[in-house]
């Protein structure tokens, strides 16, 4: 049965490294690793040395062939006792690399540092029990000395793993931004469950085989003769590990493409927007040539209507509609230069900005009437790097498209709440616009960021308001979420790297 | 153009399930654990009855069978007695129920032992000197061992112990292949520093020796028998064996138990040795019988069990007592001792007195 823990595991760690980038699939494929060796170890022994009630070698070995193939190896008891502690080793120091990895509160000086002792720490524990030296620290000692030793490191270990189940929870808890938690969530139950593989292989299985000291089987009965773990306590160990190591391996995955997200975007994306940038351009030029055409074409009818004689037509009715498409060409045209000076000019100036003075800007740039909707929460003051007015425009946008779709909430029984949030999740800051309108229908979520899609059949709405955003966003090293539900609101994120915290500052 | 991340909605729900999972998850642990605690709690009241069930079975055979958590060697010393014990309900009749766990050698069985989760056990010869030490007490003889080989290739060019020096030996440290090499090796004027030598279980030494990776190996049956069978009798030179030494030295196989389970079960200890010697004065009188049963307990052919009768001298219950009686067990286990502090696996000895337990014995036959 653990025999599909390791195959889990070895499948899963390739996995991982091959498809993500990330070092925290490293890290925690290397705890895979660690773990997988410190098992295989313990087969070997056990199909070697015995000691396993009947139905605790089919949990191990699960067919007569394989206990015999770990049996027969050629393995030397020294090896086998390297094994472990090589295991143990690598267990601890990957599984705490993990943590340090995926802590951002630790400093990136503090993290090397850290590194170095976790590194040490596993090292030194390998050390004590590599056979060599454990025979030579242990020669003609006594046992209390050996289960001084065997106490003393169990002890360690058990601070160790509690050690980093803290950090990693408060690491969870630091997280904000639900869907980032939520993946990190399964993952943490994945780390979780390797934390209690490896306190029942690596910590309360015998630390070393070479030496045979009674206080290294201490706990054999414990786990392995049914006197606390049960066979069904097994069953539901592995069976669940194995759920786990799949569950939680994807779930690492999804967050590292997340995180991923935030600080370099997704090379389909950008490609995309670059193609689509294009067509944009191409599109307003075009549209922009036509309509100096037909301006051309108005005026010689204005000027061949001013000359017609009086009576033939109805002149005055005709000048009022010809200055009426005059008037609405003038505007397309006015709206043209506006988009074409949107995706022409690619020069931002991020500058550190206050998001205090973000804020200012677009509570400035509201209606009274909206101003007076909006609801804010207290924040901390943090500097982005931003052109304010770019970013002033986007959340201007978001906003507006929030009080649009709560526009017709009070005929509907239903108050307007528009909020504008603003909170720290990780390294980004998060402005969080939310309002209770009518959400955004399914088939549409997948195309509101596309140019010139919109919902909104006016003719002062062109489509390129969330575009804009996204742009302006992406310019800004960030990127926008949002969540909807039909007739309840919807809420946009919009994650923009913290340039430094004002009291850093 | 499409966005690269999935609409949220789809996302939402694939949470929503996810949370199912680890909340089921999380329950199922959760109930894991408590039943951790209340099985722990149940198996320690279990213990503090046990002794009382203990008194109360003395006077009511009737009782709940007792349970004992036997260690054993799956070879014919090491399973003979037991198997048979349990195969003819020798144990039955004295109310105790047998949990049989599988151990390929000593040090490791013992360590079992002494952690408190086995009880009684079978040990060679070569881990007697744990006895010494204190951390078990002999309750009675099994076989006398003849059973340990110095193999090695015909063709290999060694031809005696004194070709030995330099060359790769295989056995497991802390077993009677050990003192085997000690022996053979002494008898030359040679020591183990003269050798290399590869600390290595049975079975390893076995798939070692046959993929020549050494040059030789000291092994006990069967994995000899293994060896032979597949290398060939003719291309096997036994260098030395136990009998080689016979003269001289007696090989005790001996069950044990820690001295914390003696002093708080000897009334169990007592009908477990009662049990044993029984099924030992069966095995005397019906070795084919107890062949296959051994076969049969270690899914071994009978044919490698048939050729292990020969290495071993099957004492018979009455035999041991009176071998305990008369003071010739205790001759073997001050030899066997001597033997130990002479090779340096003794730093100091003990009174045999110590640690066998001769006036248990005595109630034995009572």
């Amino acid at each position: 049965m653990i025999i599909f823990i390791l195959a889990i595991m070895l499948i899963t760690g390739i996995v991982l490294v091959l498809t993500s980038m990330k070092s925290t699939s490293t890290w925690l494929a290397g705890s895979f690793i660690g773990s997988m060796l410190l098992i295989v170890g313990f087969m070997f022994y056990f199909a070697k040395s015995g000691g396993l009630p009947y139905r605790m070698e089919i949990i191990f070995f699960l067919h007569t062939d394989i206990h015999r193939y770990f049996q027969y190896s050629m393995i030397t008891i020294d090896q086998m006792s390297r094994l472990l502690s090589i295991g143990r080793a690598v267990f601890l120091f990957f599984s705490a690399g993990f943590v340090i990895n995926v802590s951002d509160k630790i400093g990136l000086k503090q993290k090397r540092m850290l590194y170095a002792a976790v590194f040490s720490y596993a090292f030194i524990n390998y050390l004590i029990y590599e056979p060599v030296i454990y025979d030579l620290l242990t020669k003609h000692a006594s046992d209390e000395f050996h289960s001084a030793i065997a106490f003393i490191s169990r002890g360690l270990n058990i601070i160790y793993v509690l050690g980093t189940l803290s950090v990693i929870l408060s690491q969870l808890k630091r997280m904000k931004t639900p869907w980032l938690k939520n993946n990190f969530m399964v993952v943490l139950i994945t780390y979780v469950n390797l934390e209690i593989i490896f306190l029942l292989f690596g910590v309360f299985s015998p630390l070393q085989v070479s030496h045979v000291i009674p206080t290294n089987h201490s706990f054999l009965g414990t786990l392995y003769y049914g006197q606390t773990i049960s066979l069904l306590h097994w069953y539901v160990i592995i069976i669940g590990s194995f759920l786990l190591m799949i569950i939680g391996t994807m779930s690492l995955w999804r967050y590292n493409k997340l995180i991923g997200q935030i600080g370099k975007p997704e090379m389909m994306l950008e490609k995309k927007l670059r193609e689509n940038n294009m067509g944009v351009r191409i599109f307003t030029h075009g549209i922009k040539n036509e309509l100096l055409a037909q301006r051309v074409l108005i005026r010689r009818m204005k000027h061949r209507a001013m000359n017609t004689e009086v009576g033939t037509v109805d002149l005055d009715a005709m000048t009022e509609q010809l200055e009426q498409l005059a008037q609405s060409n003038n505007q397309i045209l006015q709206r043209m230069d506006e988009l074409y000076r949107t995706f022409k000019s690619n020069r931002m100036q991020l500058k550190p900005t206050s998001i205090y003075h973000i804020y200012n800007d677009v509570l400035k740039k509201l209606e009274e009437e909206q101003r007076s909707l909006i609801i804010t929460n207290e924040f901390e003051d943090q500097f982005l790097l931003a052109d304010r007015p770019y970013i002033v425009q986007t959340i201007c946008n978001l906003l507006s498209n929030a009080f649009d779709a709560v526009a017709d909430n009070e005929s509907n029984g239903r108050k307007r709440v528009v909020s504008l949030d603003c909170y720290q999740a990780g390294d980004s800051l998060v402005l969080q616009i939310k309002d209770n309108g009518i959400g955004i229908e399914k088939g549409q979520r997948q195309r509101i960021f596309e140019p010139f899609y919109t919902r909104k059949n006016s003719n002062t709405n062109w489509g390129i308001g969330l575009s804009y955003v996204q742009q302006t966003v992406k310019a800004h090293f960030g990127y926008v979420r949002f969540e909807s539900k039909l007739g309840e609101g919807t809420t946009f994120y919009v994650y923009l790297p913290i340039y430094k915290s004002k009291v850093q500052g | 153009m499409k966005n690269t991340w999935k609409p949220k909605n789809n996302r939402n729900e694939g949470i929503v399930l996810k949370k199912v999972f680890i909340f089921i998850f999380a329950v199922v642990f959760v109930f894991t654990a408590a039943a951790c605690g209340n099985s722990n709690n149940g198996e320690n009241s279990n213990k503090g009855t046990t002794s009382g069930a203990t008194e109360t079975s003395t006077d009511k055979p009737a009782a709940k069978k007792e349970k004992l958590r036997i260690a054993y060697h799956p070879n014919m010393g090491g399973s003979s007695a037991i198997i048979t014990g349990m195969k003819k309900g020798y144990f039955e009749e004295q109310n105790l129920e047998i949990e049989l766990v599988k151990f390929t050698s000593g040090p490791p069985e013992v360590a079992a032992m002494v952690s408190g989760d086995i009880d009684l056990g079978y040990v060679g010869h070569g881990a007697h000197f744990l006895a010494v030490e204190g951390k078990v007490k002999i309750i009675s003889l099994d076989v006398l061992s003849k059973a340990e080989e110095l193999m090695v290739r015909t063709d290999s060019g060694i031809a005696t112990a004194k070709d030995l020096k330099g060359k790769t030996v295989a056995t497991q440290l802390g077993t009677s292949g050990d003192i085997v090499l000690d022996l053979a090796l002494k008898k030359e004027g040679m020591t183990r520093d003269d050798v290399k030598l590869i600390n290595m279980d049975m079975a390893g030494a076995v798939s070692a020796f046959i993929a020549k990776k050494v040059d030789a190996v000291i092994v006990w049956a069967p994995y000899s028998v293994e060896i032979k069978k597949n290398v060939g009798n003719d291309n096997i030179t036994v260098l030395a064996n136990s009998a080689s030494f016979s003269d001289e030295f007696v090989f005790p196989a001996s069950w044990i138990v820690t001295p914390d389970y003696l002093n708080k079960n000897e009334d169990k200890v007592l009908r477990f040795l009662k049990g044993l010697h029984k099924a030992m004065d069966y095995r005397a009188e019906n070795l084919d019988e107890v062949v296959g049963y051994v076969a049969e307990l270690n899914d071994t052919p009978i044919e490698s069990v048939e050729q292990e009768v020969d290495t071993g001298v099957w004492l018979t219950g009455k035999e041991i007592r009176d071998l305990f009686a008369d003071g010739t067990a205790k001759k073997w286990y001050e030899q066997q001792q001597q033997l130990f502090l002479s090779s340096g696996k003794l730093e100091k000895g003990a009174p045999v007195e110590d640690y066998v337990t001769f006036d248990l014995m005595t109630k034995v036959s009572e």
